[in-house]
């Protein structure tokens, strides 16, 4: 079992000074497994050290109530949701102007490839240029030395940092990857577009630390990803593209299955009436 | 032409007198209820498991770095990639459940006893390679779910006394959960897939030896009481696989939340155990029962002899009469069983909580109390 080595990563808001910083959890929240290894390296080490973690501990421990009572996300009525639930192009379109211009600045969107932005309504021409804005790196050249170009339709979208210890660096922790946030994060895209337009003032009592922001749909309160999203309005068309970029195929599924459905009624149809007649037949 | 190429074969190969004699003339009882229809559906869907899993391997990776990555390619970037895997991830669910209602009719109606008793134990082999493809297919994508739940099932099996320690370290091959144990389950999953085939081939066969059961339970006494296999039967299969094929579109267009699981999607992470690990909906009655049970290996024992106790129940049960038709103590035993078994998958899909810890361990009662009970029945009812 590989274990993350100790390092300058530290999940937004649980920062805990002289001890080895939990692995993110993509959430942005603390997990009960973070709480109970954090606990476990508390009673570790010299005694004023484990003194010092041990306060440390009673009093992240103390906050938790506190931290649990991040906000039920409110329901929302979505265009994908139910059998009738079908994506509408100009929504995508709009949501991914939105995690162009403000998402993809930190997060990555892992498993989706240019060529992925037709299943939105974008035209061949439009990803060709999309594709060609971002450059990536492509190999070494003779004297060993990395080379870039720019990027076609067939590659992967680029992460924003080298890697996940960059990210670190530049912003206190790695963002999660959007690729399938929607389905893999609890509350899934109600809690998404809750969260997105969630900022507001911390409430008396709750210090923030500079650099980190106060959000009512989080159980810590607290992350480092600042209020970017304008309106709820945004929020909605880009948790609609994310939930695109989890379950692409929502669209064609729900057609096909509309179509597959009336064919087997019309098989079952014509099935019953052949058995009928045939079991009408004098038998042997 | 046709005709003569036939002839030419079968005088040397009679493969083809055998396909007319078993599958166009064959004689099957007139009074075979729709819980008849099950054998032909499990023959389509283990079709069509086949050609979309042979489809699936084609780009699969059976490598811990690189399978959940395969995975999205096939989802994302292979044409209809996405339609196959799904076809493949609703497959498992239909044969589960076909499967599952098949061997209920085989209870109820008694189709174990004698002449039966290979047709009954070839099925039960069926069963347990069927789920042991299933496990190691919901491995495969190497999502949190497959690592986590991988993670549960050895870590029971290596509790086990005496053959724990090797029997685990046969199926991981390293210290954890990595590359080598992947890479064996993916031969797992092909080897028991096609083993699966095999069993199949010998179960019919035994089925055809020994005539099909009849919800009577006795078999037809003339040949008046029977009707060839082709056009009666093939009619009625054919109307039982319209229907199937309707429930099969319905789950895979309005229902992928039962045939896949959403926290799948994320890669697996061995440092982070997910807050929910529930496996897929075919094992919770087994799921269950590890949670009732305090211990992890008798948990795993239970589990085992809720597959081997109807196992045996060609010789459990004595009495000479077949249907639970005619049987009103064991219809009562057998709906007893089916509910309780029911009851344990819900009750482990809730994890015990509240009144649910209750339910379940009475349902674990009721279910293994029918196989205790079944050899104490009346032998010669009045």
């Amino acid at each position: 079992m590989t274990r993350a080595p100790p390092s300058s990563v530290a999940i937004p808001g649980t920062t805990i000074p002289g001890m080895a910083p939990a692995r993110p959890t993509g959430n942005g929240d603390i997990t009960g497994f973070q709480r109970a290894t954090a606990l476990w390296q508390g009673l570790r080490g010299s005694a004023p050290e484990r003194g010092a973690r041990l306060a440390l501990m009673a009093a992240l421990l103390a906050a938790a109530p506190a931290f649990a009572a991040g906000a039920a996300p409110p329901h929302q009525a979505w265009s994908f949701a139910g059998p009738t639930g079908h994506y509408d192009p100009a929504t995508l379109q709009h949501g991914f102007r939105i995690y162009a211009d403000v998402c993809a600045g930190c997060h990555s969107l892992n498993e989706l490839h240019f060529e992925n932005l037709a299943g939105i309504g974008l035209s061949a021409a439009d990803i060709r240029r999309i594709a060609a804005t971002h450059t990536i790196p492509d190999g070494t050249d003779a004297a060993g030395q990395p080379k870039t170009r720019s990027a076609r339709p067939d590659d992967a979208i680029p992460d924003p940092f080298p890697s996940p210890a960059a990210a670190a660096q530049a912003l206190g922790g790695v963002p999660p990857d959007l690729s399938h946030i929607t389905m893999t994060h609890r509350g899934g895209p109600d809690w998404i577009a809750a969260f997105l337009t969630g900022f507001v003032p911390p409430p008396p009592g709750v210090t923030v630390p500079p650099g980190r922001f106060y959000n009512r749909f989080l159980r810590t309160g607290v992350t480092a990803m600042p209020p970017v999203v304008a309106s709820a309005d945004d929020a909605r068309a880009v948790t609609t593209f994310l939930q695109w970029s989890a379950d692409p195929h929502l669209n064609a599924r729900h057609r096909l299955g509309y179509a597959g459905l009336a064919y087997f009624a019309f098989l079952a149809a014509l099935a019953s009436a052949l058995k009928r007649r045939i079991w009408k037949q004098p038998r042997r | 032409m046709t005709r003569g190429l036939l002839h030419w074969i079968d005088t040397r190969l009679p493969v083809v007198s055998a396909a007319r004699r078993e599958f166009r003339d064959y004689p099957m009882p007139v009074n075979l209820n729709g819980f008849w229809n099950f054998g032909a559906i499990l023959t389509l869907s283990l079709l069509l498991m086949l050609a979309t899993g042979l489809t699936l391997a084609l780009t699969y990776v059976p490598n811990a770095g690189l399978a959940f990555a395969s995975i999205q390619t096939i989802e994302r970037g292979v044409p209809a990639g996405w339609l196959i895997r799904l076809a493949h991830q609703t497959g498992a669910t239909l044969f589960m459940g076909a499967l599952y209602l098949h061997i209920f009719r085989g209870l109820y109606y008694g189709s174990y006893k004698a002449p039966r008793e290979l047709v009954w134990l070839t099925g039960m082999a069926l069963l347990a390679c069927a789920m042991v493809t299933a496990f190691a297919g919901y491995v495969l994508p190497w999502g949190q779910m497959s690592h986590w739940g991988a993670d549960v099932i050895t870590g029971a099996m290596a509790g086990l006394p005496v053959v724990g320690p090797t029997l685990s370290h046969l199926v991981l091959g390293d210290t954890h959960l990595g590359d080598v144990f992947l890479h064996r389950l993916f031969v797992v999953h092909f080897a028991t897939a096609f083993a699966i085939v095999g069993i199949v081939v010998v179960h019919v066969a035994c089925v055809h030896v020994a005539a099909p059961n009849d919800p009577d339970g006795r078999d037809p006494r003339s040949p008046r009481e029977t009707v060839p296999f082709h056009p009666y039967f093939t009619a009625k299969d054919l109307f039982g696989l319209a229907l199937a094929g309707g429930v099969f579109t319905a789950l895979a267009a309005f229902a992928p939340g039962i045939v896949r699981e959403a926290a799948n999607l994320a890669p697996a992470n061995p440092l982070r155990t997910p807050n929910d690990i529930v496996p897929a909906w075919y094992f919770l009655p087994f799921y269950g029962l590890l949670q009732i049970v305090p211990s992890k290996t008798l948990g795993l024992f239970a589990s085992l002899a809720a597959i081997v106790l109807p196992g045996l129940m060609p010789w459990l049960d004595r009495s000479p009469i077949r249907s639970a038709r005619h049987r009103p103590g064991f219809r009562i035993g057998m709906i007893l069983m089916a509910a309780g078994f029911v009851t344990l998958g819900l009750a482990g899909a809730h994890h015990l909580q509240g009144l649910w810890g209750i339910a379940g361990r009475i349902a674990a009662l009721a279910y293994f109390g029918v196989f205790v009970a079944v050899p104490f029945a009346r032998r010669h009812p009045s």
